[in-house]
């Protein structure tokens, strides 16, 4: 009884293994009796071989083609070298050229990827799994993120991460996974940590997908190869300053899940069944890998964690068979003391304080205790073994997690804490405390002397090891869920969708203010900011006024739109008594750093402030700042500021308004005339409103007047470039090119209706939703390059995703336009006019009459995502962020969608 | 040698149906059936077969276009040496019952997840059998043999799956479900009973939910730790002291609050609720017929406005007690049928509006057949009519459930030798089609003792719960259209080994311990151990409505139909005085509640699921 995970693979214990314990297991599905436990989308990937004809096909039948020339006509054959030879110098150089073409152009261009930097040096070592002896999985002094999304991702060839990255200065070093159904491969890869550049790629013949990390020191990286099931994998060691080239590789006789620790000039490893081995950190004089002393699998079952080595005494857990904590002498393997434990240890070793840390229990990455007790029954069962012996199995395999702290210099135990279930990432250890997780869902944080100084319910297993700064504690679920927790109390700072399929087995690294960690699905990613690091330059994150700003569509985070929704909670909770009036969101709110900023109407005025990403409706607001007329229109965030429009056309007292974003506080109030349309954007240095009737002004962020142009009423958000600015103007209907320092207008063009949205700036050319469909400008003088005529666009925006212009027409159907040259790609019907689309990483979500419909990537239809009918109207178009979607209704107020 | 063919042609029946067993295809469920194909057609059975060719007459098209008015099969490809007559009285002892053809070009994923990239062809389903066709040149579809891994797909009845495809196309958000992913926290031991237990059941005590077992030794009622996630006892500061060889609650008095009306194996004592949500006991005075040997006892409504009667199940006859002054009762023989004589022993009374009138009607049943007494208002039965419902030899209970969620109630009746699940077609009509039950049918079907209806997955369909003599108990959740599958990772096997979960239980019952929106169990094992399992499941706490029937507003039980939009979730049977129906729900939402008290007026209200557990009682 194998459970089948996704992509068509068992995730279970092996066939034929009497011990199934920790690892990750991906073992084909033997028979139908294994099918018993089936999980839904189970849909496997066709790629490997079949991929690989397709690709060599054109080759294959060239080289036929020639074969069969060759054979029914020679002397064809026999001129055409002839030929060939007579033109030898035209055809040498037609060669050359393609050759250089071929491969040379792509090393002076490598791939068009992102930019690779270089390298810092300097940086400290990452020597062992989580980096060093307290497995902090953090940069030394780093700081982690505190808010933010996405900022790269790779999967370009892999998209699968299942090993936890390793990271020495603006280098972030990672293996991969690429497991289908006809193939099993992996790589080692080297990335630029700003950029998501590849620095480079070790792809070692036959290398196979890998759970094992990076470890490194100087030059050297050493890290294992395969999953649970691999029999014979390799332990490798690459030059890092030759863009990972092999320098030894060494065969073990069972898996390498575990990580490398380097010491000195050695290198520590578990070989699963094959026991513990020391190699020598360079090669042997014949360059060979050198192994120093190797103790087997016999004596030391289940060689499993990642080693840790301290004072000359190298510390190793033992999993199912052995179920122990060992040292070892570093020099020669013999083994020092041995420690017992009730349950598997899984769990890496952490060193501290003249301590050592390590967690144990039932379960394994992938499985439950429940269901490996299961498996582990049902085979004493069919071993004949007695309904007596498997209770009495029964009592030793429940769901159990234990810490243990143990001496290091005595290897005595001194303390253990119980959790309810196992713990098998590393604990990361601070000056007097430490945290991990578990299969629980809690992050415990202990004292040393053991006792319990917090603990947070992340609601998901956590299989994953924390990574520690001083001040944060970042963990990631069995969800996909990355969550910063503040390192005192435990108290939920930060929150990031990694995706939504797992499984998660990569923990989560920190540095440069980032969060470096792998993915199932979504590949090796790069996530979050350091807000404080952030505000002090430019271009750092913001939510630029409606919508999010030109193109966002309505997420500026970068984390994924669920596949399916549903309703989860709203705000506020009671509905207001009959007769009473309502609070009302009339626009989209701004969303940065955790927090959604909704303006509100109504009922009451100002705007709200709900902190994001909550799964269950938030017990209070963060605060709200109240303004005499209401806000109706999106306000705009960045750094610790927001700034709003206080009031709509006619109303009386109308200011633009700066608020400190912690507090609700107001930093400054200017006056806007009653009849300006109140539209409002953010550039990276400066805030543009629509402050009189016909006029636009700049502020900067003191709130001081930069300047004022009369340019006619203008309604929508404007684009900016470095130097210029470009406005669409709804009367008299027209767009302008400003000089951005002055306000100057440097070109302005007549349009034949009023623009249906702000102008959108992508590759140098201007597009501007209109009555009949998209518009491309020219950049330099607004003249039309082409006319996208899907439709009269709706909803004020246009929404930009990759290639692809998006929007919502006037006659109700989603239009997606090519971006580079205004063709049609596809309009789908049943969007509701007036509401624009929310894209996020290809997939598209709108509404229609009776709910939120979702159009993912290279699909062909839309589908149902949530009904909203029952909540109302939609009074605001739907926002991401933090992977919820949020919106208001007239019905039900304040709505967030979440992931079903 | 004919004979011979016959006996061959059903051994590769059983065989081609017995491959499909023990699975559910998550990769290809009706809905991707439906979904892949081009035309689906309606079809009737053929009159005859000439010349290996069959004409089947196109009822309904129900996807797709086609000029055609019938479909034509053959079966002429079956070579003689194998030439076993399989399809031809596949397909004319169809008669009467829908054929459907799916015609597409298929793109199956298996269970193991592999891709089986079809050619075009057709697949018919008859009689419940998969069978796949490719067309010939002269456009006739060749039929060849069942296909029993399709029936991973659907193993249903081919009615229920008409309904299923017109659901599958008509609903915007159609779902067959597939597996029930949640599971079981540890188990907790409430307490211990000696003697024999008589059954459990959830009852509304001083506005809580609580447990209730009826025992031979004293009967004992059980409040839900919500944060311990256990059951605690709660006997002694009920002062309930009961012991109940047949029981039922119901509101005795018209005060509103749950009594209980319990059978000693003497005498027949009630035990009134007070207000602070303690029991009183008095005992019941009986005039008239003597009463004896009673199995089970139901209330019925009774000509007495708020206080209803009681029907006894007993072993010479159906006794109906009619309450008059205080305690007092007259007990009154109903009627016996004419086929009384030859339906053997007796076995449970149900009460419930059994063929959708709005009057609660009495099934009284056998081993081998039932009497219905249809409720006529005000108390009143009509003459017993026969009923097809049968226990089975040895069987002694039935529950009833609107599996096929068409607003009538079905009836199983789970029994060692062999369930039964009665399809009601109303007015009296039943039929049985365990067979074309999914997994029900097979997964343990023996050794069962008795069951239970229960939404334990909140997805809004009504599940089955069946208990064993000598086994875990199983959980069966409705795909949709009364076909079940079995929730593996309820199955308590997989979690306990203790030898005492293995030998079966006496009474079990579902209902909500830690207030998580879901229901969990607690089953009383053979060897006299109460114990509780909280369900575990992914994401966030359930969702649903708590159905209840205020005392006073109905004499008896009465069915309130769910619907979410277009669809119906079914009927759930109501009574006052006992714990009410949970209806679970999927998501956040509206839902309409429909039903007609007896004597009323058609009614129906919008309750919006938001958050949690709406309860929702008629007034």
């Amino acid at each position: 009884m194998v459970p089948v995970g996704r992509s068509g693979f068992a995730t279970g214990a092996a066939e034929g293994l009497n011990s199934p314990c920790r690892g990750v297991w991906f073992v084909r599905v033997r028979s139908e009796a294994d099918m018993e436990f089936l999980t839904p989308n189970v849909v496997p990937v066709l790629a490997g071989p079949m991929s690989a004809f397709i690709a060599l096909l054109p080759a294959i039948l060239a080289a036929l083609g020639g074969l069969i020339l060759a054979l029914l006509k020679p002397a064809t054959m026999k001129k055409l070298a002839q030929l060939l030879w007579r033109q030898k110098l035209p055809v040498a150089c037609v060669v050359a050229v393609v050759f250089g073409l071929v491969y040379g152009l792509p090393m002076l261009m490598p791939g068009g990827g992102p930019e690779v930097q270089a390298e810092e040096k300097g940086a400290a070592d990452w020597p062992m799994f989580r980096g060093g002896l307290d497995r902090r999985g953090a940069a030394l002094g780093a700081v982690g993120p505190n808010g933010g999304g996405v900022n790269w991702s790779y999967t370009e060839e892999f998209k699968t991460f299942y090993s936890s990255p390793s990271v020495v200065g603006n280098r972030v070093y990672a293996t991969s996974t690429a497991l289908t159904s006809f193939s099993d491969s992996g790589a080692i890869l080297c990335f630029d940590a700003d950029t998501g550049g590849v620095v480079w790629k070790c792809v070692p013949k036959g290398y196979r997908s890998t759970f094992s990390s990076p470890a490194i020191a100087g030059n050297r990286l050493v890290v294992g190869e395969g999953l649970h099931v691999i029999k014979d994998a390799r332990v490798f060691c690459l030059d890092i300053e030759n863009k990972g080239k092999v320098l030894w590789s060494y065969a073990t006789k069972s898996h390498v899940e575990s990580t490398p620790c380097i010491w000195k000039d050695r290198v520590f490893v578990g070989a699963g069944d094959d026991g513990y081995y020391c190699f020598a950190l360079e090669p042997g004089a014949d360059g060979e890998a050198k192994v120093l002393w190797h103790v087997g699998g016999e004596q030391f079952l289940d060689c499993e964690t990642s080693p840790v080595v301290v004072d000359g005494k190298v510390i190793v857990g033992l999993g199912m068979g052995g179920k122990a904590l060992v040292c070892l002498d570093a020099e020669s393997g013999k083994e020092v003391w041995r420690l017992p434990a009730p349950y598997p240890v899984f769990g890496p070793s952490t060193v501290a304080g003249g301590k050592i840390f390590f967690g144990m229990g039932n379960g394994n990455f992938i499985e439950d205790a429940e269901t490996v007790m299961a498996k582990e029954l049902e085979k004493m069962r069919k071993a004949g073994k007695s309904i007596k012996e498997m209770a009495e199995a029964q009592k030793t395999l429940g769901p159990i997690g234990e810490i243990w702290c143990v001496d290091l210099a005595t290897g005595k135990k001194e303390w253990d804490f119980k959790a309810k279930r196992t713990v098998l990432g590393a604990v990361a250890a601070a000056a007097d405390r430490i945290y991990f997780g578990s299969r629980d869902g809690f992050v415990y944080c202990i004292g040393f002397d053991g006792k319990e100084l917090a603990r947070w319910n992340a609601h998901a297993a956590i299989v994953t090891s924390p990574a520690l700064t001083d001040t944060h504690v970042y963990v990631v679920t069995e969800t996909g869920k990355c969550y910063g927790l503040t390192a005192g109390d435990l108290e939920p700072a930060f929150e990031a969708t990694l995706g939504f399929t797992g499984p998660f087995l990569s923990s989560p690294a920190v540095a440069r203010g980032r969060v470096y960690v792998g993915s199932q699905d979504d590949g090796l990613l790069c996530i979050g900011q350091h807000a404080e690091a952030e505000t002090k330059k430019a271009g750092g994150p913001c939510w630029a006024g409606y919508f999010g700003g030109p193109g966002a569509g309505g997420c500026v985070d970068g984390q994924p739109l669920p596949e399916r929704g549903k309703f989860g909670w709203r705000f506020p909770a009671e509905s207001p008594a009959e007769g009473e009036p309502a609070q009302i969101f009339a626009a989209p709110p701004a969303h940065l750093k955790g927090q959604l900023y909704v303006p509100v109407s109504g009922a009451r005025k100002g705007v709200l402030c709900l902190p994001d990403g909550a799964d269950a409706a938030p017990e209070k607001e963060t605060w709200f700042a109240e303004m005499p007329n209401g806000v109706t229109q999106s306000p705009a965030a960045v750094g610790d500021t927001i700034y709003a429009i206080d009031g709509q056309p006619d109303d009386a007292k109308r200011a633009l308004r700066c608020l400190d974003a912690k507090t609700g506080v107001a930093r400054w109030t200017r006056e806007i005339a009653g009849d300006a349309p109140g539209m409002l954007a953010l550039l990276d240095d400066r805030i543009l409103a629509a402050d009189g009737a016909k006029t636009l002004s700049a502020f900067d962020s003191d709130g001081q007047v930069l300047w004022t142009r009369e340019l006619g009423a203008v309604k929508h958000a404007p684009a900016a470039v470095e130097t210029m600015i470009f406005v669409s103007v709804s009367e008299p209907p027209a767009l302008a090119a400003l000089d951005r320092p002055t306000g100057k207008v440097l070109w302005r063009v007549k349009l034949d209706a009023a623009p249906q949205s702000g102008p959108l700036l992508r590759k140098g050319v201007l597009l501007l939703g209109t009555d009949k469909g998209v518009s491309a400008r020219e950049i330099v003088n607004g003249a039309e390059r082409w006319l996208a005529a899907g439709g009269g666009v709706t909803g004020n925006a246009l929404a930009l995703d990759r290639n692809r212009i998006l929007y919502v027409s006037a006659a109700g159907e989603l239009v997606s336009v090519d971006a580079e040259n205004g063709a049609v790609l596809a309009k789908v019907p049943e969007a509701l006019p007036g509401v624009p689309p929310l894209v996020s990483r290809g997939a598209v979500l709108f509404a229609t009459a009776t709910g939120l419909n979702r159009l993912g990537a290279g699909e062909p239809e839309a589908q149902l995502w949530t009904k909203t009918s029952w909540l109302g109207k939609f009074t605001s178009p739907p926002v991401l962020a933090a992977s919820r979607v949020y919106f208001g209704t007239d019905k039900r107020g304040w709505i967030c969608a979440k992931a079903k | 040698m004919k004979i011979l063919k016959w006996l061959l042609a059903a051994a590769l029946v059983i065989a081609c149906t017995s491959a499909g067993r023990a699975l559910i295809n998550p990769n290809f469920t009706p809905l991707h059936l439906v979904k892949q194909s081009d035309l689906i057609l309606e079809l009737e059975a053929p009159a005859k077969f000439e010349n290996l060719k069959g004409t089947l007459a196109i009822k309904a098209v129900l996807k797709g276009k086609t000029d055609a008015k019938a479909v034509v099969i053959d079966t002429g490809s079956w070579t003689e040496e194998e030439d076993v007559p399989v399809m031809e009285p596949l397909f004319l002892k169809s008669k009467g019952k829908p054929i459907l053809m799916f015609a597409g070009k298929y793109k199956v994923v298996t269970p193991k997840g592999e891709v089986k990239e079809a050619e075009e062809k057709a697949l018919f389903n008859v009689q419940g059998e998969w069978v796949p066709a490719a067309k010939m040149e002269d456009g006739a579809w060749d039929v060849k043999k069942i296909d029993g891994h399709m029936k991973y797909t659907w193993d249903g009845g081919p009615d229920m799956l008409l309904r299923g495809v017109k659901y599958a196309l008509g609903d915007e958000d159609p779902q067959f479900p597939s597996v029930v992913e949640s599971s079981w926290e540890q188990h907790a031991e409430a307490g211990k009973f000696e003697g024999d237990v008589t059954g459990a059941c959830p009852v509304e005590v001083g506005g809580k939910i609580l447990l209730h077992v009826a025992a031979e030794k004293g009967d004992r009622l059980f409040s839900c730790d919500t944060k311990g996630k256990k059951l605690d006892d709660a006997t002694a500061a009920s002062k309930l002291a009961a012991h109940s060889q047949a029981f039922c609650w119901t509101d005795l008095d018209g005060d509103g609050d749950a009594d209980l009306a319990s059978w000693d194996g003497k005498a027949l004592t009630l035990h009134r609720q007070n207000l602070d949500g303690t029991f009183a006991a008095a005992s019941a005075k009986l005039e008239g017929a003597v009463l004896e040997g009673v199995l089970n006892l139901c209330a019925v409504p009774s000509a007495q406005a708020g206080k209803p009667a009681l029907a006894a199940a007993a072993a010479t006859a159906t006794v109906l007690l009619l309450p008059k002054d205080g305690d007092a009762y007259e007990a009154k023989p109903l009627p016996a049928g004419g086929d009384q004589p030859n339906f053997g022993k007796a076995g449970d009374c149900l009460s419930a509006d059994l063929d959708g009138d709005h009057h609660a009607d009495l099934l009284q049943t056998f081993e081998k057949g039932s009497l219905l007494y249809k409720g006529q208002g005000g108390g009143a039965f009509a003459a017993p009519a026969a009923c097809a419902v049968a226990l089975g030899e040895g069987g002694r209970h039935a529950f009833v459930g609107d599996f096929d969620m068409d607003g009538l109630l079905e009836v199983c009746t789970p029994n060692r030798a062999g369930s039964e699940l009665w399809q009601n077609h109303g007015e009296g009509k039943f039929t049985p089609e365990i067979v074309y039950c999914g997994e029900m049918r097979y997964v343990d079907a023996l050794g069962r003792i008795s069951g239970l209806t229960a939404d334990f997955n909140n997805d809004g369909r009504q599940d089955a719960v069946l208990f064993y003599a000598q086994h875990v108990p199983h959980f069966f959740f409705n795909r949709g259209f009364r076909a079940f599958g079995h929730a593996h990772l309820l199955d308590i096997a997989q979690w306990r080994t203790e030898p005492e979960d293995q030998q079966g239980q006496r009474a079990g019952a579902l209902l909500d311990i830690d207030g998580d929106g879901r229901l969990d169990v607690a089953v009383v094992r053979n060897g006299g151990a109460l114990v509780s399992l909280c369900q575990k499941a992914k994401g966030d706490a359930g969702l649903g409505v708590a159905l209840r029937v205020k005392a006073g507003a109905a004499a008896g039980p009465v069915n309130v139909v769910a619907w979410r939009e277009k669809r119906c979730l079914g009927a759930w049977r109501v009574a006052p005085g006992e714990a009410g129906a949970f209806v679970g729900a999927t998501e956040a939402g509206p839902m309409t509640l429909k039903w007609q008290l007896p004597g009323g007026k058609p009614a129906s209200e919008e309750v919006i699921v938001e958050d949690g557990v709406l309860r929702f009682e008629i007034k």
